[in-house]
């Protein structure tokens, strides 16, 4: 338990030592909504990979409890339903088509209840 | 300190840091920057297939 908690202190001090010291950094950045449809596409498929890996990462690990499992096994769900959304939106901004709006609410949706998820 | 509640938070501090990490990614590129990381990212999520993951 002491250990968890050193790095769960580690991992709170990390995030908040990067959205209070480093602001300047985020002049340049855009809200998701001002975003082009590329890099919105960017954004989803950066944001699946990245849960990808770790659930890889966690699922690998010996010492998950029942609180964890169940969190990965509702995450593989969200894949599911996401993967051919993002699949879709992706074919269409790949070839020069703007997706409909109902599409990318959707995966948002989905990618928030990943991101989100407990 | 609860189990549930301390995943939960390591869950939204990782993941708030993910975020801040992938909009900072993309902050300032240029459109051809943007393509060749989008062909990046598009090629490796048709490989990432959600029935290859494993089950716990």
């Amino acid at each position: 338990m002491k250990k968890l908690d050193c790095k769960l202190l580690v991992v709170v001090m990390m995030v908040l030592l990067l959205f209070l010291v480093l602001p300047s950094c985020t002049k340049h950045s855009k809200a998701f909504q001002d975003m082009t449809s590329k890099e919105k596409a960017t954004w989803m498929l950066s944001v699946y990979n990245a849960q990808y890996d770790d659930y890889k990462f966690q699922a690998a690990r010996l010492d998950l409890d029942e609180v964890q499992k169940k969190l990965l096994r509702s995450k593989k769900e969200v894949f599911t339903e996401v993967y051919p959304l993002i699949m879709t939106y992706t074919g269409y901004v790949d070839s020069g088509v703007i997706p409909v709006p109902e599409l990318e609410t959707m995966i948002v949706t989905n990618l928030e209840r990943l991101l989100g998820m407990l | 300190m609860n189990p549930a509640l301390t995943t939960g938070i390591m869950e939204v501090a990782k993941l708030g840091l993910q975020v801040y990490l992938l909009n900072m990614q993309l902050a300032g590129k240029s459109p051809e920057e943007i393509e060749r990381i989008f062909q990046t990212a598009y090629a490796e999520f048709k490989a990432n297939r959600p029935e290859d993951l494993p089950d716990v």
